[in-house]
């Protein structure tokens, strides 16, 4: 009898001395494509507030321009580190592979977001909207905007980015629903304002029947709205595209930008916590299922066949919300 | 500085002019849209930050030097101009500020290089980097949008049709270019570049000189943050990114020598001339942007090669 008690105790210190590692918050850690624009800050906070209403601890770390090298080397540290899981938003999809591979073989909870990349390895890809969706929601702002009628241009910024050229693509698929636009031209002004004001300048000249514009990027949108308004043509061409609403409030009041579409980054930033911790505690997704998650404002979709976590369909900021949204 | 007009003829500039009228005629044969006043306003607009801060390229790179640290600089002089504006300073306070913030970078960079003997590309190197991480702790990873009116005039003001950043950039550029010919100091920066031991021998005060075009550059390029800021009304984290190879590509076409000693400040006004002519009759014409570049670089290479096919031609 004394024996098992001396055992029952060896146990119990035993099980104490662990404790604190088996209730160790699970460490998430999220690597956006670079830190310090608008939109990742946006992502960030969402994860903050997530870590916050789930119990977990938060590590928001990336490089300081979307250089894909250092992206790789902060997982690889990540990974020295010890983390529970890493979401990344990768600056080249398959670039970032073969670090994900090692952090998965370690057995931590490999995901992607905002972006996809190596989609044979990751667990799952947390979407802020398909492809489609975005593509025709920009197309028929722009229609909605210009009458569905007159020439238009796009102002895209990096000509390699896969999701800008995707969302093009589909954009230009939705086109056939609107005979009476015409697209002109399609131009690339990287990810800075001042090169998207140049571009649209030199585009109003060149094309003195334009009636509007997409702004494909962050730094575009904006861009072409400014360049419209210091061309004094606000009235006559319409810009819309993608961008965030701190950046476009000023467009949307002056009456230039009538709509603009996004999601909302930091609902996105909420889920990928959400989703690795969901994860972390032995769930798994279901496809088709509509998950309730506290904390947003949608309700997330699983689609199985892609691996893909889909936070809800496209936000349109217009006059009537872009208030609300101020933050990012 | 008198010259002959065979003279003249024989000179890069007269090469790149030569180029710039022939693409002139070219654009405003082929749109019609070429020659009307907002395209060449624009044109005028988008070049002014270049122009400016190439005076002061121009004399590093005929001391035998370079500064890529310029693009950083216009960065980290927009963002105090940004903060400044939106803290409501006067526009003199933000101006003085600016262009404090260039001089400060650019005298570092000189002191190293003059008094340090650190070869520049790593002086300027370092600083390139140094300045962004700076920049992005001083922004924290917001932007500055919505910059209030009162200094959008420097950006988007016009004087007798040319805008006013413009006029500047021109006032600039004919001040220096007779500090360059004719004032001592403008002279000791030709000497160093073509032979310091010389210069040294002669007299020629060379730590002095090194520092004095470092810190003329900084200052140039900080006005140019605050043309910039103008002009966008939008700061980003990555502002000015790449623009120093824009700034050293319109010096080196506009035929001062990567190896010091040689080159005209309005040569590389004409360099920047060129490049955003060729961009801006891209767009007139409507080439496929991908092939924009290929069509620059062509035309870059073309320019040099005439020009060295002249130079040979000289020695005959």
């Amino acid at each position: 009898m004394r024996k098992y008690g001396i055992f029952l105790i060896v146990i119990v210190l035993f099980v104490l001395a662990f404790s604190p590692m088996v209730l160790a918050k699970y460490k998430i850690a999220f690597v956006p494509k670079l830190i310090g624009i608008p939109y990742f800050n946006a992502m960030e906070e969402g994860g903050k507030k997530a870590a916050q209403d789930l119990d977990v601890e938060f590590i928001y770390t990336g490089p300081v321009t979307a250089d894909v090298a250092k992206q790789i080397e902060i997982v690889d540290n990540l990974i020295t580190q010890g983390v529970d899981a890493i979401a990344v938003a990768p600056n080249d999809p398959a670039a970032i592979t073969p670090v994900l591979k090692k952090a998965k073989e370690k057995g931590i909870v490999v995901m992607t977001s905002d972006t996809d990349g190596a989609e044979d390895i990751r667990d799952v890809f947390v979407n802020q909207a398909l492809q489609d969706e975005i593509g025709y929601t920009v197309m028929d702002e722009l229609a909605k905007a210009m009458n569905e009628e007159g020439e238009f241009a796009i102002v895209s910024c990096g000509p390699t980015a896969w999701n800008l050229n995707t969302w093009i693509l589909y954009e230009l698929q939705r086109l056939a629903n609107y005979p009476k636009m015409k697209l002109v031209t399609i131009r690339y002004a990287e990810e800075d304002v001042q090169m998207a004001i140049n571009v649209m300048l030199d585009l109003i000249n060149a094309f003195p029947n334009l009636k509007g514009v997409i702004g494909q990027c962050s730094t575009s949108a904006p861009g072409v709205a400014e360049a419209i308004e210091q061309a004094g043509k606000s009235g006559q061409i319409v810009a819309t595209g993608l961008s965030v609403p701190s950046m476009m409030a000023k467009y949307v009041k002056s009456g230039t930008v009538k709509s603009f579409v996004l999601w909302n980054p930091v609902d996105l930033g909420y889920l990928t916590v959400w989703a690795a911790k969901y994860l972390l505690d032995g769930n798994q997704f279901e496809d088709g299922k509509e998950y309730e998650v506290s904390g947003i404002s949608t309700k997330p979709r699983y689609i199985a066949k892609d691996r893909m976590l889909v936070l809800g369909p496209p936000k349109v900021f217009d006059a009537s919300n872009i208030d609300d949204f101020m933050f990012f | 500085m008198n010259m002959s007009r065979g003279q003249f003829f024989r000179k890069r500039e007269f090469t790149v002019l030569g180029l710039i009228v022939v693409l002139a005629i070219i654009f405003s044969l082929t749109t019609e849209r070429f020659l009307s006043v907002s395209n060449l306003t624009n044109l005028l607009v988008q070049l002014a930050g270049t122009a400016i801060s190439a005076i002061g390229m121009t004399m590093v790179i005929i001391t035998g030097g370079i500064d890529v640290s310029v693009g950083s600089i216009l960065g980290m002089s927009s963002v105090v101009a940004g903060k400044l504006l939106m803290a409501n300073f006067p526009v003199v306070v933000i101006l003085g500020a600016a262009i404090a913030t260039g001089l400060l970078f650019g005298f570092f960079n000189g002191s190293l290089v003059a008094y340090g003997k650190i070869p520049p590309i790593i002086v300027t190197l370092g600083m390139l980097n140094i300045i962004r991480s700076l920049l992005f702790q001083l922004l924290g990873g917001r932007w500055i949008s919505g910059v209030p009116p009162a200094i959008r005039v420097i950006g988007l003001g016009k004087w007798l049709g040319i805008p006013i950043s413009m006029w500047i950039a021109l006032i600039l550029i004919l001040f220096f270019t007779y500090f360059l010919n004719s004032r001592p100091l403008g002279r000791a920066i030709y000497a160093v570049g073509n032979n310091i031991e010389a210069a040294r021998v002669s007299g020629v005060n060379l730590t002095r000189t090194i520092l004095f075009v470092y810190a003329l550059t900084g200052m140039l390029v900080g006005f140019a943050g605050l043309i910039y800021v103008a002009r966008t009304g939008i700061v980003q984290t990555n502002t000015g990114t790449g623009f120093e190879l824009e700034v050293i590509a319109a010096v080196v076409l506009g035929g001062t020598s990567i190896l010091g000693g040689k080159g005209t400040i309005v040569g590389s006004l004409l360099g920047a001339f060129l490049v955003g002519i060729i961009k801006n009759g891209m767009v007139l014409l409507n080439v496929p942007a991908l092939s924009e570049g290929l069509v620059i670089g062509a035309l870059i290479l073309i320019s040099v090669v005439i020009d060295v096919v002249r130079a040979r031609g000289e020695r005959i």
